[in-house]
């Protein structure tokens, strides 16, 4: 028994170590499509979105023993990632990576690839025109389709403020993408 | 109901947030007879399939190696010392029941592995909250 500690009995547990490690590469292999994504929509640059979902899962490491289960998990993934974008954007100080071109917005709806693809990347231009706190309600909503109750929780504000909050940014998008909007109107009827 | 007012509610309509069913019938009473009001729900309608149809950016990438190695980067050394609580905690326990004469020697062993078991027991909890981390369920709803 020389030398054997409780870590090499046959039938002993993992090591804590061990534990915590393959359950934050778990974490990371759920979650991480879907936290990058949530980055795009914020910077609109691949490279960029990468290095902030990976910053995402380093800060969710570090508070991870402040995670009491209060929220949600997806809640509190949700609140590191917009938190860390909002700060990414404030130090870049950049609101656009590329001017919206209003003009632009009236682009005929192409159905192949390319076409759905430039409408997107257009669509996104506008969100980036959008203050920050607005593109967030709409990021939220439209592409993570989250609650107004949960989103309030992510920005930690209240129902009423996310309601305003998506009033706002709803008009101005409504204004931005006239053209589009219009169309689709008609498309409908 | 006046458009001011239930121009306010659109989105909300839109949403399906309502608060009751009060609401919503008062909304559709309105929408009934106003053209304008039924005009600017299409377009909130229209705004919400554009932004629906928006791609998906895909990555097949998951940088997990490159993570964990920026976590170590960053927590570094500091981690060292993330048993100290708990060796702290195992050692108060030992000295209490010690004092108490309520455990042997074989026994201590078997608090070292309760705090492992229950170190495991927290991270298994923390996996299963991962598992519904998208499903969402307000009674109050």
């Amino acid at each position: 028994m020389e030398g054997m500690s409780l870590h090499d009995e046959p039938d002993s547990s993992p090591s804590p170590a061990t534990v915590r490690e393959k359950s934050m590469r778990e974490l990371v292999e759920r979650h991480y499509g879907r936290v990058y994504n949530l980055c795009y929509s914020f910077v609109r640059d691949r490279d960029e979105a990468d290095d902030l979902a990976q910053e995402v899962f380093v800060k969710l490491f570090e508070r991870m023993e402040s995670f009491r289960g209060e929220a949600s998990l997806s809640t509190w993934i949700y609140r590191i990632g917009v938190n860390t974008c909002i700060d990414a954007l404030r130090r870049s100080k950049r609101r656009a990576t590329e001017p919206f071109d209003e003009r632009r917005s009236d682009i005929a709806r192409d159905e192949d690839t390319a076409g759905r693809i430039a409408l997107s990347e257009m669509v996104r231009g506008a969100l980036m025109v959008l203050p920050v706190k607005y593109r967030t309600v709409v990021i939220l909503r439209e592409f993570e389709g989250r609650s107004y109750r949960e989103i309030a929780e992510v920005l930690e504000c209240s129902v009423g403020t996310v309601e305003s909050r998506l009033f706002r940014a709803r008009e101005l998008l409504r204004r931005i993408l006239h053209p589009m909007i219009r169309r689709e109107v008609d498309h409908e009827v | 109901m006046k458009c001011r007012n239930v121009l306010r509610l659109l989105n909300r309509y839109a949403d399906g947030e309502c608060a009751d069913r009060v609401e919503v019938f008062r909304i559709e009473e309105h929408l009934a007879g106003c053209a304008e009001c039924g005009k600017r729900l299409e377009e909130i309608r229209a705004l919400r399939r554009t932004l629906a149809s928006v791609e998906r950016i895909r990555t097949t990438r998951v940088p997990v190696d490159e993570i964990m190695d920026r976590h170590s980067a960053k927590a570094g050394p500091v981690r060292r010392f993330d048993l100290l609580p708990m060796a702290a905690a195992a050692a108060a326990v030992i000295l209490l029941a010690g004092s108490l004469r309520m455990l042997s020697v074989e026994s201590d062993a078997s608090i070292v592995q309760y705090l492992y078991r229950s170190m495991s027991e927290a991270e298994v909890a923390y996996l299963a909250a991962g598992e519904t981390a998208y499903t969402f369920d307000y009674s109050g709803k």
